[in-house]
């Protein structure tokens, strides 16, 4: 019995060890994933975002608009790395280096119309097809009046 | 034989493009305002558009297709237009409307679609008496029964919706009766996001992730319906995410994952609904004072309710784990009914203790929870539970079959056993 | 085999036994009736089948321990066993001998028990018996079996036995579970999701309660943490695990208890 209880409690340590190395996004599960927010399941995949604790656990969103709920909730104490997927290539990118797009007819999962990119040409390309919106960076995003329409 | 069958593929066949000579585009073109339009039965194939006031209708064994990825049929920039009794099946979307003024939808079947019916910027829709069927993919990869967005007066009724991403998706519509629809196998029986005045009266949800998910609205009315058997991995009975002003009435909840969930939600009442085997209820978070859970009937469910510190306000419900008397005789329990339990709070912060859902030692911690009794944080705490004489019936209807099969088993076992005392 | 009808002929005479038997049927009749009354018949995990099964999980285990480690403690003790290596009967024997008969013990026990189930149910209007359900109560004996053999020659005096089996008992059944709920609160979600895929694969009772989950298809009840772990089991590689494992709980104890036999023999 004490062995299991060792045995335990050093897997525990190695999990704990694993976790604070480096963050890594990981695949969304369209079955089980669900916004930790407004806990819709993920359907849209190439507008989601995930953080990574400190700690070692996901929180995944359907919507960067989500994400930046949970951080003005939460704070980013917590957070270890933070991503967001591109919409033009639907890769995984750093929260704090894309480039957003805003304009409130782009229909977004929460329709809260910020899109993101990794590229100025993506950006441009995209702004051909669905029309102008507004340039934001990553700080502009937090005070951003997020939900307002109309 | 062979000849049989072959002459009788070669009659199919020829059945089916019989009259696949009328031309609906020509004839669309070629009518009046006003005029209505009969497509005499056959399969027709085409991206077909109306742009003017007519009324549009087929008959059985009418089937209109598209091989390519535009709309079978799109509506357009127009006021009266009226569609009824068609047969569509499409490899993107069915039925595409933009910018119409009083629309009628009524007996469409489409089947095999990605996106059944796609309404935009309309006023005065009227979705009636539809069969949606979608393809047996992942929901993930589907699209909606029927999407209306940024639209007002929209009535979606009579529908039966089945194996789609959302049944019914609603956003940004002012004014939305959805009434006796059936939805089954979908993501999202029906979703509500940014829209006011909804009403959602007597429609039956089945076997969908959530049976009804509302987000971002106000105002709305969602009574009488039946919301069943919602058992994914997440999923919920109904689901209201910042919401503000809803009575929920008189419905049943029955056999979901969770009953009703209520976040960051205010000012919603439910009322007289009936929660019966729910592995958890009521679920809420973030819910404000002004809502209120009242008169309901709690029945053979796993958890009654959970929360986070704010609690939810429960008055007057009906609960079959109560254990109180009425003394006073008042129709109410003597003493408070305590849903609250440690396993359950504990669940709401952290989601992998789900795995301990009604395991032993769960159990016995909830029953150590009751015996507590511990009223003093007043969260999930109903002061006056109801009480109930006549439940329900107990009708002794027998089983002869299983009475004789338990009884022989019964007297074998039991036979065995002195037996082998002896032996 | 003489030897297996003998020892059965003794667990079916005592007390214990008829006692078990009566409290078992009592509480399933219970729960049929007054939960058959209230609700409708709907499949799936509702509080009729999570309360069959935590009774199930909860009272089964405790009386198989006990009873099993204190016949195996009692032989030792008595000196019935000294007696027994007088004949020409190997250790193996012996202990398989045991195994059998107290299971067949069980078995009967259970069979009494749903025979009555049904007997009642067919009163009611008829009761869902799932297949799962039998299958999962014959696991349990069979492991429990197992395990109250092992605990039974580690002990060597029925008081010790006893005591032990309730320690190991209330371990599995109970502490576990407070101790990981302990530790949820203080090691993030990914790290406590590890921990109970690890205790349900050390934890008997816990492999049995999972296992009901997933051959009843009921995998999601567990939550999304673990739709992994649940899709792989529910691959046929992960069937062919699920029995080794199973049959690894069943077979390593009684090895164990054999081997602790013949080193006590030896010394």
């Amino acid at each position: 019995m004490t062995r299991w209880i060792t045995m335990l409690i050093l897997c525990g340590v190695i999990l704990v060890g694993c976790g604070e190395k480096a963050y890594h996004p990981r695949e969304i599960n369209s079955e089980t994933d669900v916004c930790k927010v407004c806990n819709m399941s993920i359907v849209h995949n190439e507008y989601a975002g995930q953080i990574v604790l400190k700690n070692g656990d996901y929180e995944i969103f359907d919507d960067i608009g989500c994400l930046m709920d949970y951080l003005k909730l939460n704070g980013d104490g917590e957070v270890g790395a933070a991503y967001i997927k591109n919409k033009a290539t639907n890769q995984w990118m750093d929260v704090y280096k894309a480039i957003y797009v805003y304009n409130k007819n782009y229909w977004t999962p929460m329709n809260y119309g910020v899109i993101a990119f990794a590229t100025k040409d993506e950006v441009q390309h995209w702004m051909n097809d669905e029309g102008e919106g507004q340039l934001l960076a990553y700080h502009e995003l937090l005070t951003l009046n997020w939900g307002i329409h109309e | 034989m062979k000849q049989i069958v072959l002459f009788f593929l070669f009659f199919l066949f020829t059945s089916q493009t019989a009259y696949a000579e009328f031309d609906i585009q020509f004839a669309i073109d070629q009518a009046k305002a006003g005029d209505s339009i009969h497509i005499p039965a056959g399969r027709y194939q085409g991206n077909f558009i109306v742009k003017k006031p007519i009324k549009l209708y087929g008959q059985k064994g009418t089937e209109l297709y598209a091989q390519n990825d535009e709309p079978v049929l799109k509506i357009e920039h127009a006021t009266n237009v009226s569609i009824e009794n068609l047969r569509i099946t499409a490899k993107n979307k069915g039925i595409v409307a933009n910018e119409m003024v009083n629309l009628e939808l009524r007996a469409i079947e489409l089947k095999d679609i990605q996106v059944g019916i796609h309404i935009q910027r309309s006023r005065h829709i009227r979705i009636l008496e539809n069969k949606i069927i979608g393809n047996y993919s992942h929901f993930a990869e589907k699209g909606n029964g029927i999407a209306v967005f940024k639209s007002e007066d929209v009535a979606i009724e009579h529908n039966t919706i089945k194996q789609v991403q959302d049944g019914i998706y609603v956003e940004e519509v002012k004014r939305v009766d959805v009434q006796r629809n059936k939805v089954t196998n979908s993501r999202y029986g029906t979703h509500f996001m940014y829209s006011n005045g909804v009403k959602v009266l007597f429609n039956t949800y089945l076997q969908n992730v959530t049976g009804l998910m509302v987000m971002m609205t106000t105002n709305l009315e969602i009574s009488s319906n039946t919301i069943s058997t919602h058992n994914g991995f997440n999923s919920y009975g109904l689901m209201m995410y910042d919401t503000q002003e809803a009575m929920v009435r008189k419905n049943s909840f029955l056999h979901n994952r969770v009953g009703v969930a209520l976040q960051k939600s205010s000012v919603i009442q439910i009322q007289e609904n009936r929660f019966q085997m729910n592995q958890t209820a009521l679920e809420g978070t973030k819910v404000d004072e002004r809502s209120t859970i009242m008169e309901n009937q709690f029945t053979g469910n796993i958890l009654t309710a959970r929360s986070d510190n704010q609690g939810l306000r429960l008055m007057h419900n009906f609960y079959d784990d109560y254990t109180g008397l009425d003394v006073a005789g008042d129709g109410f329990g003597d003493v408070p009914y305590v849903a609250v339990s440690s396993f359950g709070q504990w669940m709401v912060r952290q989601p992998v203790y789900q795995f301990f859902v009604a395991s032993p030692s769960v159990v016995i911690l909830t029953s150590l929870d009751q015996q507590i009794n511990n009223t003093e944080r007043n969260l999930l705490v109903d002061s006056e539970p109801k009480l109930m004489s006549n439940m329900k019936k107990t009708e002794l209807s027998l089983n002869s079959k299983q009475l004789v099969i338990g009884l022989v088993v019964t007297i074998c076992s039991l036979w065995l056993w002195r037996r082998g005392t002896r032996v | 085999m003489m030897f297996v009808k003998i020892e059965l002929k003794q667990i079916l005479r005592s007390r214990w036994m008829q006692l078990v038997a009566f409290l078992f049927t009592f509480v399933f009749v219970a729960i049929i009736v007054i939960q058959q009354m209230a609700l409708p018949d709907i499949e799936g995990f509702t509080r009729q089948t999570a309360s069959f099964l935590s009774v199930l999980l909860f009272l089964l285990p405790l009386f198989i321990i006990t009873i099993g480690s204190m016949s195996i403690a009692g032989d030792i003790e008595s000196g019935w066993l000294s007696l027994l290596k007088t004949y020409p009967m190997k250790r193996t024997q012996y202990i398989t001998g045991k195994y059998v008969a107290i299971a067949l013990a069980f078995l009967l026990v259970i069979v009494v028990a749903f025979g009555f189930v049904l007997t009642i149910g067919g009163l009611l209007g008829g009761v869902r018996l799932p297949i799962v359900f039998v299958v999962l109560t014959l696991l349990c004996i069979f492991i429990f079996v197992s395990l109250g053999i092992l605990l039974g020659t580690f002990a060597k005096t029925r008081l010790f036995a006893l005591a032990l089996s309730l320690v190991v008992w209330s371990f599995l059944l109970l502490l576990m579970s407070y101790a990981l709920m302990a530790l949820g609160a203080v090691v993030p979600g990914h790290i406590l999701q590890r921990l109970i895929i690890i205790t349900i694969h050390i934890n008997p009772a816990e492999w049995l309660r999972f296992g009901y989950f997933l051959f009843s298809n009921q995998a999601s009840v567990l939550g999304p943490a673990f739709y992994d772990v649940t899709r792989f089991y529910l691959s046929p590689i992960g069937h062919v695990l699920y029995g080794g494992i199973t049959i690894l709980w069943i077979v390593l104890p009684l090895m164990l208890a054999t081997k602790l036999l013949k080193e006590e023999h030896q010394r």
